[in-house]
């Protein structure tokens, strides 16, 4: 019965990395710095992550930007610690 | 009277009588004995009985905190994958339903393995235990690698963002004729550092999206931990670039207050991209 959940995990997991994997490809962003973007105020998109408006670029904006990109750095770290916590997950001894 | 044969009657008894009474007590004693030795062999397989079953709740009580700890660190990332925004909800779904199948996995043999009632069941369903920690020692760190590579991607877009709008100030200040040499230097290296940021964390996850189980083979196991510990270095990277391109906005923001508002008002279009 082991088995059987060590092949399901692995082809589901499999699986899942591979769609991802080609959807995240697909979804890469270009740098609009190095000229191969226009952000024009007609093509706002919803803010993410605590963003003001894309086409704000009051002093006020750019303040809550920064802050929304600090608390993205803040949980990055966190994001970090898990991947050491997983690799240095030792199991149980039975 | 002559009493000669009482006496030699009685004596007679006695010493018919006195095997018996000794018969009876060493019969007497002999029961004690026998039921001293049953005594102390009912102890001793009590004892050893009491032991046994000591030691098997031992091994249920390690396989229960075993995989209690798998459950929540499955729901533990669980929670971080529907965070992840770079996949698709259909994605995360999926993800989710093979998270939940292994959780109740655990979960059902926990109560297998705390009814047992046999050494020798009790023995192959914790080995199993063993078995499929391979599994899970590989797919969680995976995981954990692509979210922190999710979120090092939302964390670039979110700073391209705010770079087109600096671009746009930087420009709105040079027009303005502010000398924006240093600004437009650490707007350069904004992009260079979002665009490295990117590429290790693609990286990250490249490099371990191939791996396969252990299934404990020594050498397998080994290329899966060199490379999530490559992934693992590859993030690290990603972290540094998002702190250096973090310094560069600072740079930037500081320069601009000190150049002051410019035009009707501090607020710029975006529509402006720099070359």
């Amino acid at each position: 019965m082991a088995i059987k959940w060590v092949l399901a995990v692995i082809v589901i997991a499999a699986l899942a990395w591979l769609l991802w994997w080609s959807g995240w490809l697909t979804n890469k962003q270009a740098n609009p710095m190095l000229g191969n973007q226009n952000a024009t105020s007609t093509q706002e998109t919803g803010p993410i992550n605590g963003m003001s408006a894309s086409n704000d670029a009051s002093d006020e904006a750019i303040s809550q930007d920064t802050a929304a990109i600090d608390a993205q750095l803040s949980a990055y770290t966190t994001d970090t610690a898990g991947v050491d916590s997983s690799m240095n997950d030792k199991q149980i001894s039975q | 009277m002559n009493r000669l044969p009482y006496i030699l009657a009685a004596s007679l008894g006695l010493v018919v009588l006195a095997p018996v009474v000794a018969s009876a007590q060493t019969g007497a004693a002999n029961v004690g004995v026998s039921a001293e030795v049953r005594t102390t062999a009912a102890s001793t397989s009590v004892k050893a009985s009491a032991a046994a079953t000591a030691a098997m709740d031992k091994k249920k009580d390690r396989a229960h905190q075993e995989l209690q700890r798998r459950v929540d660190a499955l729901a533990s990332i669980n929670a971080r994958v529907q965070a992840m925004q770079q996949v698709t909800p259909s994605f995360k779904q999926s993800l989710a339903n093979a998270i939940q199948t292994q959780t109740s996995a655990f979960q059902a043999l926990d109560a297998k393995i705390q009814a047992d009632t046999d050494e020798a069941t009790l023995k192959a369903d914790v080995q199993s235990i063993t078995q499929s920690y391979r599994v899970y020692a590989l797919v969680v760190p995976q995981i954990h690698i692509a979210a922190a590579a999710d979120r090092a991607v939302s964390i670039s877009t979110m700073m391209q963002t705010l770079g087109n709008k600096l671009a746009a100030r930087i420009q709105a200040a040079a027009d303005a004729g502010a000398d924006v040499t240093a600004l437009q230097t650490a707007l350069n290296d904004l992009a260079t550092k979002i665009s490295n940021a990117n590429t290790q964390a693609q990286a990250s996850v490249s490099s371990t999206a191939s791996l396969t189980p252990d299934t404990g083979d020594s050498a397998q196991m080994a290329a899966n931990t060199a490379a999530l510990k490559a992934a693992r270095a590859n993030l690290k990277t990603v972290e540094a670039d998002l702190k250096a391109a973090r310094a560069d906005i600072n740079v930037i923001v500081k320069g601009l207050a000190k150049i002051g508002p410019v035009g009707a008002n501090a607020t710029a279009s975006s529509t402006t991209s720099v070359q």
